[in-house]
């Protein structure tokens, strides 16, 4: 090197080529029809679905819904006392905590000490919450019970849309604010129970088995063991159909073609015929990505 | 200068809401080619929003005429998007000024965008510069890219800074015919951007960043490396000028390896001091992960530094290959290049600084920038366009079913709202301003015009 190898400063060659520094004999639109938009790529990291691995993720939003009806089913079937608390407590909120446990420690294969320590934060999370009911009881008396079930509407209904199911880069999920919502819609729903603070403190810890340990528990099992999602999908659906039957008929049907025909079967056909229209522009001008 | 008398002369309105008082590859463009066009005989007033207290009319360099409009920035140095609101004060300049062209700037200067509509509404023909390229992926890509679409469809002509900002522009503004889109670069001011061999250090080699600290500028890239070439070479030192939220990052990275004597940071230094930090270095160092133009590489060029730089945007097209070392976004491929264009410096194998400052010298100037300017200025101002508002309103119809809608509709309530306004205040009762710019030259006629 150590000399300028430039071009003389006008080109007298015919060809335009796509360098600024050079003065070129040809205007300043002039279009090179070989070299415009030759570096366009289209569609590059483009992921094409099937109708059933959509009809198969599609699941995981049928699961959350699923588990935030069950969860105001509770709700209601304690409020008009339908279900005694003692029997919520022995038939559903024990047993499930016990085997979703049990089943970590097995596949996990955890050592003694851990199991100690994890039974100690839940000792110390169950007195904790516990110690706390008798204020999230009377925290909400002078509010009045629209307020507080427009609240809750509208919490779950974000807990929903914000809720992280793939754990991918989606800009809209956000872990925290989805648990976040839901804790304050069962704060909300909590302190609704004028007769005693038990049932606030089960619904509190109910709120934090499904919101917050179960999803763990589905995204751990459905990331090693994709086999499980229809599984857990199929499960939550039942399980939310059968609670279901004390309510209306309509709401039972209205349930029924919402979640199992639209959400699992309707969308993802949508998706399918739209996704042929898919097209992303890439090119010289995208944001470089750090390359390691 | 008897072919100068019979040039047309254009009456221009650069529109930006980025100029001075504040610093940028835009203020500066569009202050450089404001001055060679008065130097060239136009009429040119800037209009940019209020700077703090900076408000009103003022008057720069030869009788730069710059009216300060008070409309508060709202977000990113932009005013709030409105439209309706700054068509008053506006119509009123462009009408006082006797404009011919409108010349709006930066794709994200909201208010260039809303004169372009009001420059429609008053007929008056309109050029837009691009300066900075954009995505298409993410909510805000879509968003300001619809905006650009509706602006662009309305705009005689449209400028961009480098081949790739065209082809850039040509997608993201969905228009139609490329042969609409000029390439005119930036260019340097070479006088200021002078080499001086002797302020650089003999004994040891000095690595220049001079950029925002932020993500897009590749900051990232830039603490990976200083370590690593800190360790191989004990002769190298870095000199950071600019800030940002990434600043940290290098501070951190400064602690962990103990390299307090070898990396100076800077902060951000005025416009008027780059050169005399350029020249204090021997290599050149631009991490950017995206850049339509990048001033800067040539800035340094132009100082007779080594340029290293990340091959990203429109960079590639600005500088013959023997006069930067261009590499991939990646540590490694960084570092590598760095340690070429040190032992370069250290066998003498490189080009004169006094030499590569001709070089530039004789590739970019604001001159030039501004003869082809004018050009496309004398190429709009012949189209005969027709110029209705059913004409206007048919142009938007490429803009999308609801683009459509929404900006029709806003058209038509500022046509409202410009029929009201010229009620009550009548074209002709506007005073109309003296042209005093060039007040100066046209005195003395000693002025050299190079």
């Amino acid at each position: 090197m150590g000399k300028i190898d430039v071009k003389p400063s006008v080109n007298r060659q015919n060809s335009w080529t796509k360098k600024l520094y050079i003065k070129q004999s040809y205007d300043d639109n002039y279009v090179d029809e070989k070299t415009f938009l030759e570096l366009k790529r289209i569609n590059v990291n483009a992921r094409l679905y099937t109708y059933w691995e959509a009809v198969l993720y599609s699941g995981l939003i049928v699961q959350q819904l699923s588990t935030v009806i069950i969860f105001v089913l509770i709700y209601v079937y304690l409020r008009s006392d339908l279900i005694k608390i003692e029997n919520l407590v022995l038939f559903f909120v024990v047993p499930l905590v016990g085997i979703g446990y049990l089943s970590k420690v097995i596949v996990l294969k955890h050592k003694c000490s851990q199991i100690q320590s994890d039974l100690g934060n839940i000792i110390k999370f169950v007195l904790f919450t516990y110690g706390i009911s008798p204020i999230v009881n009377s925290l909400t008396e002078s509010i009045s019970s629209d307020t507080i079930h427009a609240l809750t509407t509208f919490m779950l209904i974000f807990n929903i849309l914000f809720y992280d199911y793939d754990s991918s880069e989606a800009t809209i999920a956000s872990k925290t604010f989805s648990f976040n919502a839901a804790l304050f819609a069962c704060v909300c729903l909590a302190s609704r129970f004028e007769k005693s603070s038990f049932h606030t403190f089960i619904l509190l810890i109910l709120a934090f088995v499904l919101f917050a340990l179960f999803p763990e528990y589905r995204r751990y099992s459905e990331e090693h063991y994709p086999h499980s999602i229809p599984i857990f999908t199929i499960t939550c659906f039942f399980i939310c159909l059968i609670m279901m039957i004390n309510l209306k008929l309509w709401l039972y049907i209205f349930y029924l073609c919402l979640v199992c025909f639209i959400i699992s079967f309707v969308c993802p056909l949508i998706l399918i015929k739209l996704q042929s229209k898919k097209k992303t522009i890439h090119g010289p001008w995208d944001e470089a990505l750090i390359q390691t | 200068m008897a072919s100068e008398k019979t040039k047309r002369k254009h009456s221009i309105c650069m529109v930006s809401d980025f100029f001075y008082p504040n610093m940028g590859g835009v203020e500066g463009h569009i202050f450089q080619l404001s001055q060679c066009l008065l130097e060239r005989g136009h009429k040119v007033v800037v209009i940019t929003h209020m700077y703090n207290q900076r408000n009103g009319v003022r008057f720069m360099t030869n009788g730069l005429k710059v009216y300060y409009i008070p409309v508060v920035p709202f977000y990113n140095q932009c005013i709030l998007p409105t439209i309706l609101t700054t068509l008053p004060i506006i119509r009123d300049i462009l009408i006082r000024e006797q404009i011919t062209l409108v010349h709006g700037h930066s794709a994200f200067s909201a208010l260039a965008e809303e004169t372009l509509y009001h420059a429609k509404l008053l007929g008056i023909k309109i050029v837009y510069t691009d300066h900075s390229l954009f995505g298409f992926a993410d909510l805000s890509s879509i968003l300001t890219n619809k905006l650009l679409e509706c602006g662009m469809s309305i705009s005689d002509h449209v400028i961009c800074v480098s081949n790739t900002c065209r082809e850039n522009t040509f997608l993201r503004a969905n228009i139609q015919d490329p042969r609409k889109i000029s390439v005119i670069p930036n260019a340097v001011d070479s006088s200021i951007f002078t080499p001086d061999p002797d302020a650089a250090p003999k004994d040891r080699i000095v690595i220049v960043v001079v950029s925002r600290l932020v993500y897009r500028k590749g900051t990232d890239l830039l603490v990976g490396i200083i370590p690593e070439i800190c360790k191989k070479y004990s002769e190298v030192d870095f000199l950071i000028a600019g800030n940002g939220p990434k600043m940290v990052l290098i501070e951190e990275a400064k602690e962990r390896h103990k390299l307090h004597d070898r990396i100076t940071l800077l902060g951000s230094i005025p416009n008027q001091n780059v050169r005399n930090c350029l020249v204090k270095g021997h290599i050149f160092l631009n991490t950017s992960l995206t850049e339509a133009f990048c001033i800067a590489i040539l800035e340094a060029a132009s100082c007779g530094l080594q340029v290293v730089s990340t091959k990203v945007g429109g960079i590639p097209e600005i500088l013959p290959d023997s006069m930067i070392t261009l590499c991939t976004p990646s540590i490694p491929d960084l570092i590598q290049k760095v340690e070429i264009s040190i032992q370069r410096i250290k066998s003498g194998d490189r080009i004169k600084s006094l030499e590569m400052h001709n070089e530039i010298k004789n590739m970019y100037n604001w001159r030039d920038v501004a003869k082809r300017t004018e050009r496309v200025y004398d190429m709009v101002a012949d189209s005969k366009s027709e110029n209705s508002l059913i004409e206007a309103i048919l142009k938007f119809r490429r803009c999308g079913y609801i683009g459509f809608f929404v900006i029709t509709f806003v058209f038509l309530a500022n046509f409202f709202l410009l029929m009201i306004v010229e009620y009550f205040n009548p074209r002709d009762k506007i005073d109309l301003a003296p042209d005093v710019s060039n007040y100066g030259r046209r005195k003395s006629k000693t002025h050299n015009l190079d």
